[in-house]
């Protein structure tokens, strides 16, 4: 629990515009260098929203009331740019499609930086080291679109990495990933984590999770249930939301353990 | 519809700024040849599509609606041309023939940029039109454009297999409402991961 501060969430609440229950209600949390944290609730308990507050998404482009503070490197995010924010904070959407719209891998992975400002061949560079680190150096120049599931979803992770942000938030990164790119996937945030990164995941697989995550969050109805370790999973709580709780250790393993 | 078919042919090899320079001048030359050249622009064409080993039937069946551009005001020149006139010593209706001209004439004119559709990759394209000087802005738009023209006809594929599979017959609107919707939501989204990464569309 000694890394520095990263990011911080005082008594955040919002509500989609339109809508009367809050998708996040009075949340405080606070992220420290090199944890990794899980995610875990229910389907619509709020942790996507919770990860659109960490970065201004809400309320800066989603509509709806915010309230609370968001303090990202001990600046209040309210009062950021995303030029800045992703400097701080990076985001991997949970269907790569969403947020692939380049025309080459390249051009992809360098977007976030040319908009910074970043000369272009300077940025380009970027973008292929960040390739390269994701095992797509090959991929570099082909339509992302055209790419198989997992490697899109390391296209939009390394754009995420050539941001070089300290924090990478995703949403639920291998929900339509096959066992092997899941693997992967996990592997690069694992290094990234090692390196120091903030990774913060939104999650459904608990038996990935036991595997990789130090921090796990709980979230039901919007509020965090529960924070604490990796014992966190195995506790009743998992399975009274409706969630599988990991099976290591068990005679049945499942396809992620 | 417009996607690019990779294959291995001189049209596919060719830079795509000279082949975006070639097809401007193509396209010129036709428009303002006389009429009775079109044969000879719709013959080029053939031979190009010819050389990109692309077969033009199967292109034109696997765009029927784009048939519709050359056919309708060439089905109005017919109709509405009076008089008759003189071809290899026939009398024919001057509808029927320069109809039929203004047909190939048009056609020419609508499939020779397909074929640089077809034959370039988007973003050999975009790059071509940057070098020809539009604006990085555009460029982008272009980009956007094309990506989600891909996005659109993929989910317009899965939803008609998912409508027949249950059943349902060929409905314009059952089709329509699903894919727009998915197109708004993917666009919103697609707006979210833009803003995130620090695009300004107004800087751009």
């Amino acid at each position: 629990m000694g890394g520095k501060e990263v990011l911080r969430l005082e008594d955040v609440s919002f509500t989609y515009s339109g809508k009367k229950e809050k998708a996040v209600d009075k949340t405080s949390l606070v992220f420290r260098a090199g944890e990794f944290v899980g995610i875990i609730g229910p389907v619509g308990s709020g942790k996507t929203t919770l990860l659109y507050c960490c970065n201004g998404l809400a309320p800066k482009e989603i509509r709806g009331k915010f309230s609370g503070r968001v303090l990202l490197g001990g600046k209040d995010v309210a009062k950021m740019g995303f030029p800045e924010i992703s400097r701080e904070a990076s985001i991997v959407f949970q269907d790569p499609n969403d947020q692939i719209f380049n025309l080459t891998v390249e051009e992809e992975v360098a977007f976030g930086l040319l908009n910074r400002g970043m000369p272009r061949e300077e940025a380009l560079a970027a973008a292929r080291a960040a390739v390269a680190r994701v095992g797509l150096s090959e991929k570099l120049h082909e339509d992302p679109s055209e790419l198989s599931s997992g490697q899109k979803q390391k296209v939009a992770i390394a754009s995420a990495l050539a941001a070089d942000s300290k924090i990478i938030l995703l949403d639920e990164p291998v929900s339509s990933l096959d066992w092997r790119s899941s693997q992967e996937v996990y592997a690069i945030l694992d290094a990234l984590v090692r390196e120091g990164k903030t990774v913060i995941a939104t999650e459904q697989d608990t038996c990935l999770l036991s595997r990789h995550a130090t921090r796990i969050i709980v979230i039901d109805g919007g509020e965090v249930v529960k924070d604490g370790g990796a014992e966190v999973l195995s506790s009743p709580l998992i399975e009274k939301l409706g969630l599988r709780p990991p099976m290591d250790g068990k005679k049945i393993r499942c396809s992620t353990c | 519809m417009l996607g690019y078919v990779k294959k291995k042919s001189m049209v596919h090899a060719l830079d795509a700024r000279a082949k975006l320079a070639l097809l401007a001048l193509f396209m010129l030359l036709q428009i303002f040849a006389p009429l009775s050249f079109a044969p000879l622009f719709f013959a080029l064409t053939l031979a190009l599509y010819a050389f990109a080993r692309m077969d033009f039937l199967e292109v034109v069946k696997g765009r029927k609606a784009l048939l519709l551009l050359p056919l309708i005001p060439s089905l109005l020149r017919v109709l509405f041309e009076k008089g008759t006139l003189e071809v290899a010593g026939l009398l024919l209706p001057a509808g029927i023939v320069k109809g039929s001209l203004n047909f190939i004439f048009l056609c020419s004119l609508v499939y020779t940029p397909l074929l640089f559709a077809l034959t370039t990759a988007p973003a050999q394209i975009s790059a071509a039109l940057r070098f020809y000087g539009m604006p990085k802005r555009w460029a982008f738009i272009f980009s956007v454009a094309f990506v989600s023209v891909a996005y659109i006809r993929k989910k317009a594929e899965r939803t008609l297999a998912a409508q027949r599979a249950r059943g349902c017959r060929r409905n314009a609107l059952a089709l329509m409402l699903p894919v727009l919707h998915s197109c708004f939501r993917r666009a919103r989204t697609m707006a979210y991961a833009m803003a995130a990464r620090g695009f300004d569309a107004d800087a751009s």
